[in-house]
């Protein structure tokens, strides 16, 4: 009991820090606190680009700097009464790599991901801001460790690596219902299903 | 469960979705849908919680030191405009028409090209997905009566604009209505407007009424373009 409450204050404390960064860079253009955010998050974008391509060394480099490039550029349109900066920066990578296969042909290239998303950026409030979903946030951390191996690995494949059910399906050597259930029942036990 | 899954996207489908793992032309539905649709958002910023929630504990990638010099290089090189964020352009579009389709259609759908493809049915297309799945707009007069037909592949119709029936029930703005291969139908829309529709099909529909069969070499031609 007493480690959770140490393990989430140095959460929190963390991120008030990168919080902090943020608004300097917003604020005041501060390449020393675009270092410190340089520092947690490009190893994070870089295993995110690497989950989905293995080996791919290169295009995680590029990735992680094109995340980069518009963490700085889009810093005064961050609105941390929104969306939490971890949020932001999940859907600033999502896009990236929606744009990275655009431009090599998996995609149509007339529409710009971030358009897709807008109106889910525009007026959705931080889902953990709440006290509520401060609850939610906690149960969903302490749920995600218990998960079975299959159902953790099925998320996994869904969320990071970007796979489809069918690709997931495929790679896993089951049937697509099986992932599809494996993913339902993750979802359940996370609570975050809004209708079951 | 008291809520009806039919006019929705699925579970998978939103989860697809919020990954980025989806074919673009379901994306804009699925996108299209949720300006309607309060549950669905909410469902979205669920799995995007996940999604942040994943990367918060996904096994650091260290880089080389030197890409942080890169990075800055490259923000000390960038034009002062590109530091502007761009505003996707809100003229002239109509009110119906969702906010991911304005760069697919600019000022009045009237504009578009409309091919007829019934007294009361003329479909626009937006684009072609690198799936071969096309992107449509689809208008129906008020009261217009759409031939039976079936899917070759899947659709996904969303309604933006009125409302239309079919054997199965009334859809409303903001439905999202999936038909597979299997479904044969006849939407009818209603009486007092007009119906605007997107939609994407992955294969062409074929009209299965002896008169209307004639139009199906047109409607395989028109998806191949």
């Amino acid at each position: 009991m007493m480690k959770q409450t140490v393990n989430t204050n140095t959460d929190d404390a963390e991120k008030a820090r990168l919080l902090a960064c943020m608004a300097s860079v917003s604020e005041q253009q501060d390449e020393q606190a675009f270092a410190v955010l340089f520092e947690h998050y490009v190893p994070k974008l870089r295993a995110y680009s690497l989950s989905n391509q293995p080996g791919a060394a290169l295009l995680a480099d590029e990735l992680a700097q094109e995340v980069m490039v518009k963490i700085w550029n889009k810093a005064s349109t961050f609105n941390p009464a929104k969306a939490s900066l971890n949020t932001w920066i999940f859907t600033l990578a999502r896009n990236a790599r929606i744009d990275y296969f655009r431009k090599n042909g998996r995609f149509i290239s007339e529409v710009d991901p971030e358009l897709i998303f807008s109106q889910l950026a525009d007026e959705s409030p931080d889902p953990f801001s709440s006290a509520q979903s401060k609850a939610l946030e906690a149960h969903m951390k302490d749920a995600i460790k218990e998960l079975p191996n299959d159902q953790a690995q099925a998320i996994c494949k869904v969320f990071m690596e970007g796979k489809s059910h069918q690709q997931a399906a495929l790679e896993l050597g089951v049937q697509l219902g099986t992932v599809k259930s494996r993913v339902r029942l993750a979802l359940s036990k996370l609570q975050l299903l809004v209708r079951r | 469960m008291q809520t009806s899954n039919i006019n929705h996207p699925t579970i998978d489908q939103l989860s697809e979705f919020v990954a980025g793992s989806l074919p673009m032309s379901r994306a804009l539905c699925i996108s299209a849908h949720i300006e309607h649709c309060e549950q669905c958002k909410q469902q979205v910023n669920q799995l995007t919680a996940l999604g942040t929630l994943q990367l918060e504990s996904i096994k650091d990638a260290p880089s080389e030191p030197k890409l942080l010099q890169q990075v800055m290089q490259r923000i000390r090189s960038q034009k002062p405009e590109t530091t502007t964020t761009e505003v996707a352009p809100e003229t002239l579009r109509d009110a119906f028409i969702p906010r991911c389709l304005s760069q697919l259609v600019q000022g009045s759908i009237d504009n578009l090209n409309w091919l007829r493809v019934s007294g009361s049915v003329k479909l626009a297309s937006l684009c072609t997905d690198t799936n071969g799945s096309k992107l449509a707009l689809v208008r129906i007069k008020a009261g217009g009566k759409m031939a039976h037909h079936h899917h070759t592949d899947d659709e996904i119709t969303v309604v933006l604009k009125g409302s239309y029936s079919d054997a199965d029930g009334v859809y409303k703005a903001g439905d999202y209505i999936f038909r597979d291969t299997q479904h044969k139908h006849k939407p009818v829309a209603s009486i007092d407007s007009e119906c605007i529709c997107l939609i994407t099909m992955d294969g062409p529909i074929e009209f299965t009424g002896l008169f209307y069969r004639l139009f199906n070499p047109l409607l395989r031609r028109n998806h191949a373009v």
